[in-house]
């Protein structure tokens, strides 16, 4: 009797402690992880505003900008002159070469925000080639400084001489002579112009339109009569490349890119430099011509082209 | 109720114990009625309780008569009285029990044992104590049918055993170690494992592998420090002590158990995958399949096979057990001999384990004073490992065929793949060139490319043979009454041989066959020399003990790795044609210590116990290798006091209070070497390759720390005993605040040292919980009886100090920089990253249905400090993968010669970092590549909202479940029957172990206990999915004769 | 009897006893401790191997341990020639599919990996230097220039990668928070390159080619000067002549021996690895095939169509080299393992690919003519300088171009820029060629454009500081700007 009261009350019991169990199961989300929502935290990391930029390759003035903010989403750039920008990394065209002061605002979503202001610095680049004067002392003979042919005249450009500038190429003082160009009387050209008459001329290749300087040495011997219009040492650029040294000399008298005529006759020995200005044709191509228009022996060395500073 | 619940704290714990404690409480059953008869013959068996065994030489009087006799061998007795007629029924240690001679005439008692009188005696660190004298916190666990409970490894039948111990199935591999924690994580780096101690003899944790649980007697758990200090450095993490059986004096006793079983692993739902179903969705979604999709859809056509990979790989195995054993011996030499063989298939194709075991255990006496023993156990298994995670074969696509049919062979492009045939391994790559429609794509469905799932598994042979010895001897010496000098030296030797074959067709690429060698044997030499002193002198017993012990730890480890296999008829470096690797490692670890022990106990009232212990380890530096480990705790058996002892309802109360002081000295950074000398500046060979050909370099290998000391842990624990009614309810509540200091760890510091870190003593962390073991014998009447033990345990981990590390984040082994953060005032390793927000639309996916069932990587996520954009800053803790509370709650019924038992047991809290989803949803080929879409459709305000899942709450699941692990019901025949065959016992029984298994509704995963293997405690509670669980059914026989 | 006791256990107490101190301090015998080292000038030229081995790095196909792993150059290719317009990875997984879409992470493993590795290498080298003076007397100049081209050789990844990096030049302790994560700017990290090299090129030799040498230091300071912010180009000018003067490189007659003829005439500095020994073998080449895969990922260094195209143009009998169409994919072919044959079908790819033995060629002969005329260009468009078109024409007339009609006039920077992708096309140079000629946000930004990279912006030319240098600095360490 009271057995089995025992035993129903006892199974009842383990039901219980068995639906227990699962009760505390059912409601296991209770010890699920509390995960926190949005904006919960304190926003400790502001934001930095920051940029850097570069011009366009192929226009200096058209600037683009990078972006170097840090924890920032939203940013207003002032480049002066009322233009302003939303993008993140903008680009803007200057005017042309200066300094402007850019101003650029970062801001995040919780209205934090940082303002950066830098001098951008607009200005042209550009690298100009500079062209390497094959045999430009006169050392190595005369080749280098031939035209390919030239019709009722001479391809040979110059007299060979031992009396050139005591500067070697690099402008060292060498304290002896060195080799150089000469011209006489009967290579000489312009009044003196015949079948002999001997021009140096060397093609180059520059960049297009921009501003060179053509270096030389010369000197001229100061005994004896003038050719009309004073013993002198023509040096200039001809507008292009030519086969034919009839057709350069056509076109150079007709317009060079520079002519330079020296009279300085100091003497055997003596040499002036000559640094003349030129600009570049569309091209880039151009040549070097030298001749000489004297009486007495006239000397050139150390020929040189590079783009004006 | 629940709404209590739903906040969860310590109150929680409160009220369920008391609802237990209400629920079951018992009540006593009495009355019986009298009627006059004449004698009659009345025989019976007089049993106890708690062992089930018979009672030889029990006292049955009839009351108020002098006729009386006692029960013989098995317990049997008959006597004459006339119903009505009361039995007394007496046996020293039991309480007297009185029975009305009824009807029947066949009475089966069963003995409540008297605890007032009996005391049984609990094992401690160096010697043995009286239950009633304990002032630590120590559980004992007997066998009673643990070893009926089918697993390979003695540690797996603890689950749900004892409070405090975390016991977890961290892989379902065959013969494959849990991992088990006692109160809690104490260490960040150092290794967090109990040490275990086999008969007095300290071994390496993974010696629980070896042992047959047929032959131990007990389990004893020494969990707060104050017990576990007697054992300094090694006790830092709690201590389980194994006690064997040994032989009685008498009759030889031979035994015989064995089982056969059955296990079949539950898979997951969440990661079936199907061609069909995966259409389906996409064409819901486009109204119209892809390319992609009718490619498969083609092949399934032609093959029929649309599978779930987990079909082919859960494919259940069968675990079987045989020992036998003797034990007996004469009055001076008792001894115990067993063998054991177990074999265990494992639920995953190819996963194999079997062990062959024996024990030695021989104790003799000498002298009338000297003692003299020696015991031997010695173990050979073999166990084929996983080749690879489980993850990896079976998320491939379900069209993928095993091999090659006359169907199949028609999709192969011939130019790329010629030779091709019937039976060879179907590969995705086969299809390469293959364009349906001919639309000039030619793209497939691709999720294993050149690996054949299948062959992935059966052409790797990945096994572990390992030979164990453990060996020890000892002698024991009685001086003087009381006073007992002992020495034992123990000689523990491993080796283990992993070989690791990766045949010629695992892979497309021949060339990819290898094979590694690795050895390693370790030795373990222990010398502990006791002297222990026992004195009484009327209400004051004493008990003191002074120690030395020297320990020798040497492990030699090598590897050889050989490549440029031609064909798998050598799987091994004979058939090398290259030696790829080669590596040899040998280190020292050698370690002393002194120790002392006084306990007092005045008039079983007052009780004090203190003990010290003085260690050096060579791991230290050598100004700092000696560490002092003192313990005190007091205990006050307030139910012996007068005023308390009156009346039934309160039979035992007991207080305690222990504080102590343990070390650790073990820890792993990965490197052994590092592990073993981390106060020497070191160099590695590091060679070049310069002029073609090979060159000696050096390198430093560490940032040596020359002060390097003891982890110290130093816990306090007050605890409470109770029985209530004549102990049909007993219990006991602790509660424990352990606090581990100079952390071993292995600090990070900045690349730029040109180290990733060095092992320094730094931080602290706290592990604090409650424990409560409920015992009620709910009912005891002759034939029936039922008892309940409920089993809780609650522990919180919190990291208190992390020096310079605080909040360092780390990452997973797995590349997918699923992080972790170290910080304080939070649980160590807690899982760390984004918060979801939502799904991410499919329009925005790459490709949303390819290849198999896919769903996009990324998610939007919160923006929790509302900046407008997701930097670290918006990352927070997502979980700990550390239990909140552990519990159990065990039913043990019997019925005559019937019993049966179940216990339910589950875990709360916890989370599992699972990116199985990564792999099986196939996550980053999901990962959308236009963020800016996301943007411009005014879905999200910043590019940065869209986070891959894996850096997400997505990836972190509840890992709480529960499980009815164990079932046991058996029979044991009756003495009748058994003494006409000539046994001694016999019992048949079923048992099951996790018949039911639940889990979490967000858990996806194959185990939420699983614990992928290249996790650190920094790193820790992530996997891919894991290894499954499984259920067991096994049929047991155990004969004694 | 009575007394065994006392004989047994004072006989094991003693036995321990007396040798205590050596029980507890044991030595170890498979490592050596450093005291006992660095007594000998081959103790110091052990050391000095071992910054080599930082540089070969570990491979990750045998050894997949992420814990301490140190791929050294191994990885360069991902943060290098896959955040170029080169390749890309076959399919999209993992973190090592972030680099080419630009969407790479301030904790992603194989960035952090190669910062690891590079910090690897200067602490080596500036360990090393501490223990010269060990060293005979007649190599301790030699030893610390070597040491000191190795430190400046990470230094000059790191800083073109990373941008502003910590700079040390000594080893510091893992307290010393200020040395470990302060960004020192970037042109004061080039002083410490230039002043190394500088000091490297006074006191290497010449001779070896898989071990610092003279000209291997004048070839990578010639490339310093070039990329500093304000480049010094008559002195990288200066330096690839003197090279090209040394008579000791010439460019190999046939483009592919440059590949698989290890330490060819025309390789000045190379990192050797060495087939099928896991230790001292390379992953890449395995990584760099997708359809018949060999490594551990899907595949990587797949070809962008974009180059394929360049090959078309320029490529010469280069192409043939370089890539090849494997029906789904176009792989590289420059490093395919030893022993493979992809004119079978299927291909195969030598006895153990995975540890492949190719060398990775740091720098080159025909890099050096190529740098030789970008010195000359000194930044301009175009250049007439017959020097320079010499230099340009060597490598292409060794690519099959012919030396009158192939000649140009005027060597322009773009077709200058172009001959360098497709010569040293997956060789780890394109991406920096970018950077160095200025055009890399163009050109990439371009590229981003068309593959639909929408992650990209000019702030992903420099990758994240890894998060968790961040991390541990505790805010002494910024990020870069964009993560």
């Amino acid at each position: 009797m009271n057995n089995r009261f025992n035993f129903i009350r006892s199974t009842g019991q383990l039901l219980l402690c068995s639906a227990l169990v699962l009760l505390l199961h059912s409601c296991h989300d209770s010890f699920d992880f509390e995960l926190p929502e949005a904006n919960s935290k304190l926003d400790t990391v502001l934001p930095s505003a920051d940029f850097s930029y570069i011009s366009n390759a192929d226009d200096f003035t058209l600037v683009e900008f990078t972006n170097l903010s840090f924890e920032s989403t939203q940013y207003q750039w002032d480049f002066g002159g009322g233009n302003t920008s939303t993008e993140v990394d903008p680009s803007f065209k200057f005017s042309g070469e200066g300094t402007f002061p850019v101003t650029l605002t970062a801001t995040d979503a919780n209205g934090a925000s940082d303002q950066v202001m830098i001098e951008v610095v607009v200005e042209n680049i550009f690298v100009a080639i500079t062209p390497s004067i094959v045999n430009g002392d006169f050392e190595d003979g005369q080749n280098d400084w031939k035209f390919s042919s030239f019709t009722d005249g001479t391809t040979s450009p110059f007299n060979s001489s031992s009396d050139g500038s005591w500067l070697d190429y690099d402008g060292a003082d060498t304290g002896a002579k060195t080799g150089g160009a000469k011209w006489t009387m009967s290579t000489s050209a312009e009044d003196y112009v015949s079948s002999n008459t001997r021009y140096a001329y060397q093609a180059l290749v520059v960049s297009p339109n921009t501003e060179y300087v053509l270096e030389y040495e010369y000197a001229i011997k100061n005994d004896g009569t003038q050719a009309p219009g004073d013993n002198r040492i023509v040096g200039g650029i001809i507008d292009g490349h030519f086969e034919d040294g009839k057709d350069a000399i056509v076109s150079f008298n007709a317009e060079p890119l520079l002519k330079f005529v020296g009279d300085m006759d100091l003497g055997k020995g003596v040499f002036t430099t000559v640094e003349a200005k030129f600009t570049s044709n569309a091209t880039g191509e151009v040549a070097i011509l030298i001749y000489g228009v004297t009486d007495v022996d006239a000397y050139v060395d150390n020929v040189k082209v590079y783009p004006a500073e | 109720m629940s709404v209590k619940l739903t906040n969860y704290s310590n109150n929680s714990i409160w009220t369920f114990g008391l609802m237990i404690l209400l629920l079951c409480l018992p009540f006593l059953s009495r009355g019986n009625t009298h009627l006059a008869e004449a004698p009659k013959p009345i025989t019976g068996t007089i049993t106890s309780i708690e062992s089930g065994l018979p009672l030889i030489g029990a006292t049955i009087t009839v009351k108020g008569t002098s006729a009386g006799t006692i029960t013989d061998v098995n317990g049997n007795f008959s006597i004459d009285a006339e119903e009505g007629a009361v039995l007394i029924i007496t046996y020293t240690g039991f309480k007297m029990q009185e029975v009305t001679v009824g009807a029947e005439t066949v009475y089966n008692v069963v003995l409540q044992p008297d605890v007032a009188l009996l005391d049984d005696v609990v094992v401690i660190g160096y010697g043995t104590q009286k239950k009633s004298h304990l002032t630590g916190s120590v559980s004992k666990v007997e066998n009673k049918n643990l070893d009926q409970i089918a697993v390979a490894r003695v540690d797996e039948a603890l689950i749900g055993q004892v409070s405090g111990v975390n016991i977890q199935a961290s892989s379902a591999e065959a013969g494959a170690a849990p991992t088990i924690t006692i109160r809690g994580f104490g260490s960040v780096n150092a290794n967090t494992g109990p040490a275990v101690i086999v008969d007095g003899l300290v071994v390496d944790a993974d010696f629980l592998g070896n042992l047959d649980m047929n032959d131990i007697e007990s389990f004893e758990i020494l969990k707060d420090a104050a017990s576990a200090a007697i054992y300094g450095s090694e006790g830092s993490n709690g201590v389980i002590m194994i006690t064997t059986k040994s032989g009685q004096a008498g009759k030889t006793q031979f035994s015989y158990e064995t089982y056969f079983g059955r296990k079949e692993a539950f898979g997951s739902d969440a990661y079936k995958k199907s061609v069909a179903e995966w259409a389906a969705k996409e064409l819901a979604e486009n109204g119209e399949l892809s390319n992609t999709t009718l490619y498969a859809q083609e092949i399934v056509a032609v093959t029929g096979i649309d599978r779930d990979w987990q079909d082919v790989f859960f494919d259940g195995g069968n675990i079987s057990s045989h020992s036998f054993s003797a034990r007996g011996g004469s009055d001076r030499t008792t001894f115990s001999a067993s063998l054991r063989t177990l074999g265990d298939e494992g639920v995953v194709i190819t996963d194999n384990y079997r062990i062959y075991a024996g024990k030695l255990k021989m104790d003799t006496r000498i002298t009338d004073n000297l003692k003299f023993g020696l015991s031997a156990t010695p173990s050979y298994s073999k166990r084929r490992a996983l080749p690879t995670s489980i993850h990896n074969p079976i998320r491939q696509s379900p069209w993928l065929p095993i091999y090659h049919t006359e169907e199949t062979l028609q999709f192969i492009d011939r130019n790329a793949y010629p030779d091709v045939g019937v039976g060879d391994y179907f590969l995705e790559n086969h299809l390469i060139n293959r364009d349906i429609n001919g639309d000039g794509s030619s793209s497939r469905p691709r999720t294993s490319g050149d690996m054949n799932p299948y062959a992935q598994y059966v052409e790797r042979e990945h096994y572990e043979f390992r030979t164990n010895l453990l060996a020890s001897t000892y002698l024991n010496y009685e001086i003087a009454e009381g006073l007992t000098a002992r020495t034992s030296l123990g000689i523990t030797l491993e080796n283990r041989k992993r070989t690791r074959w990766n045949g010629t067709l695992h892979h497309a690429q021949a060339s990819r066959a290898s094979y590694q060698l690795q050895n390693r044997s370790r030795t373990r030499l222990i010398s502990d020399n006791t002297i222990s002193y026992n004195k009484q002198v009327n209400k004051h017993e004493f008990n003191v003990l002074v120690g030395a012990t020297f320990q020798r730890r040497q492990t030699e480890n090598s590897i050889v790795e050989g490549t440029g296999y031609a064909n798998d008829l050598l799987k091994n470096l004979q058939g090398a044609t290259t030696i790829s690797e080669f590596e040899e490692i040998n280190i020292e670890k050698n370690k002393i210590g002194y120790f002392g022990r006084v306990n007092y106990v005045f008039d079983n009232r007052y009780l004090v116990n203190a003990s010290f212990r003085r260690d050096a380890s060579s791991v230290f530096g050598v100004d700092s290798k000696w560490g002092n480990f003192p313990a005190v705790s007091v205990g006050w058996n307030a139910h012996n006091e007068r005023f308390l002892n009156e009346g039934d309802l309160l039979s035992r109360l007991k207080f305690r209070v222990s504080y102590g002081l343990t070390g650790n000295e073990n820890f792993n950074v990965g490197d052994d070497i590092i592990n073993s000398y981390p106060y020497l500046a070191l160099l590695n060979t590091s060679n070049a390759i310069t002029e073609n050909g090979i060159t000696p370099g050096i390198s430093a290998l560490n940032i040596a720390n020359t002060l390097l000391q003891w982890e110290a842990s130093r816990e306090f624990n007050p605890g409470l005993d109770f029985g209530l009614l004549e102990n049909r309810i007993t219990g006991s509540i602790d509660y424990y605040v352990r606090t581990s200091d100079k952390l071993l760890l292995e600090n990070p510091v900045s690349y730029v040292t040109g180290f990733s870190g060095g092992i320094v003593n730094l931080g602290e962390v706290r592990n604090s919980g409650w424990e409560l073991e409920l015992r009620t014998r709910n009912f005891t009447r002759n034939k029936f009886s039922w008892s309940t033990t409920l089993i809780a345990s609650t522990n919180r981990n919190e990291l208190l100090n992390f020096g310079e590390s605080d909040g360092a984040l780390l990452e997973d082994g797995f590349g997918r920089n699923s992080q972790w953060i170290n910080s304080v005032g939070n649980p160590i390793s807690s899982f760390y990253g984004f918060v979801v927000d939502e799904e991410l639309a499919n329009e925005f996916w790459d490709s949303p249905w390819i290849p198999i069932n896919g769903t996009a990587e990324d998610v939007i996520v919160k923006d929790l400090n509302g900046d407008g954009l997701i930097t670290e800053e918006d990352k927070t803790i997502l979980g700990d993968p550390y239990p909140e509370l552990i519990w159990s709650l065990t039913n043990e019924f019997s019925y005559g010669n019937f019993d049966f038992s179940f216990m339910i047991q589950g875990s709360l809290g916890a989370e599992v970092k699972n990116i199985g989803d990564q792999y099986f949803e196939t996550h980053w080929q999901g990962r959308t590549s236009d963020e800016q879409a996301v943007v411009d459709a005014g879905i999200i305000p910043h590019v940065s909202f869209l986070q891959p899942k894996v850096l997400t709450n997505d990836v972190v699941q509840n890992a709480s479940y529960f499980s009815l692990r164990n079932v046991n019901i058996g029979y044991n025949f009756s003495r009748e029957l058994l003494s006409r065959w000539g046994l001694g016992g016999l019992r048949v029984y079923a048992s099951s172990q996790n018949l039911f298994y639940i889990t979490s509704d967000e858990y996806d995963g194959f185990n939420p206990e699983f614990i992928d293997t290249n996790n650190s405690p920094r790193a820790y509670g992530s996997q891919r999915a894991g290894t499954p669980l499984f259920r067991t059914v096994t049929f047991g026989l155990n004969v004694d004769f | 009897m009575k007394y065994i006791q006392y004989i047994l256990l004072a006989g094991i107490l003693s036995s321990f006893l007396a040798c205590e101190d050596e029980f507890l301090n044991p030595l170890p015998d498979s490592a050596i401790v450093v005291d006992a080292f660095f007594q000998s000038d081959d103790d110091v030229l052990a050391g000095i191997i071992g910054v080599y081995d930082a540089i070969q790095g570990v491979n990750e196909n045998t050894n997949t341990s992420l814990i301490s792993s140190n791929r050294g150059i191994q990885f360069e290719y991902m943060l290098s020639e896959m955040r170029s317009d080169n390749t890309r990875t076959a399919t999209l997984e993992g973190t090592k599919a972030d680099f080419h879409r630009y969407r790479v992470d301030p904790d992603n493993v194989q960035s952090e990996d190669y910062y690891q590795s590079m910090y690897d290498i200067i602490f080596r080298a500036n360990n090393i230097l501490n223990f010269i003076n060990v060293a005979d007397e007649s190599n301790q100049s030699l030893y610390a220039a070597e040491a000191k081209f190795l430190r400046a050789f990470a230094y000059f990844k790191l800083v073109r990668l990373f941008g502003d990096v910590p700079l040390v030049t000594r080893v510091v302790g893992a307290q010393e928070n200020e040395d470990l994560f302060t960004r020192v700017p970037a042109e004061q990290i080039y002083d410490q390159i230039v002043a190394d090299l500088e000091e490297a090129v006074d006191n290497l030799e010449a001779g070896s080619k898989s071990r610092a040498s003279k000209a291997a230091a004048q070839g990578l300071l010639a490339k310093v000067f070039l990329t500093r912010e304000s480049p010094n180009y008559s002195g990288a000018q200066q330096l690839c002549e003197a090279i090209v003067n040394s008579g000791a490189f010439s460019l190999q007659e046939n483009f592919r021996d440059v590949f698989y003829e290890e330490l060819n005439d025309e390789i000045i500095f190379a990192v050797q690895y060495e087939l099928g020994n896991t230790l001292e073998s390379q992953s890449f080449s395995s990584e760099f095939t997708a359809t018949f895969r060999q490594g551990r990922e899907d595949g990587h260094n797949m070809v962008n169509d974009n180059l394929i195209a360049e090959f078309d143009a320029i490529g010469g009998n280069r192409t043939a080299e370089s890539y090849w169409f494997t029906g789904t994919w176009y792989e590289v072919t420059k490093f395919l393992p030893e022993g493979s044959d992809i004119t079978t079908t299927p291909p195969t790819y030598g006895p153990s690919p995975r540890d492949a033995g190719n060398d990775w060629i740091v720098l080159r002969y025909a890099d050096v003519l190529l740098m030789h005329a970008e010195a000359i260009l000194a930044g301009g468009t175009e250049t007439a300088s017959s020097a320079a078109i010499d230099s340009y024409m060597a490598v292409r007339e060794r690519a099959g171009f012919d030396s009158i009609a192939d000649r140009p006039a005027l060597l322009t920077k773009d077709a200058l820029l172009a001959e360098r992708r497709v010569e040293l096309a997956f060789e780890n140079h394109r991406f920096y060629d970018l950077l160095r000629f200025g055009v890399a946000d163009a050109v990439l930004g371009a590229h981003a454009a068309e593959m639909g990279y929408s992650s990209y912006s000019a702030r992903k030319l420099l990758l994240p500081i890894p998060a968790r240098e961040i991390n541990l600095s505790g805010g002494l360490l910024n990020q870069n700007p964009g993560y």
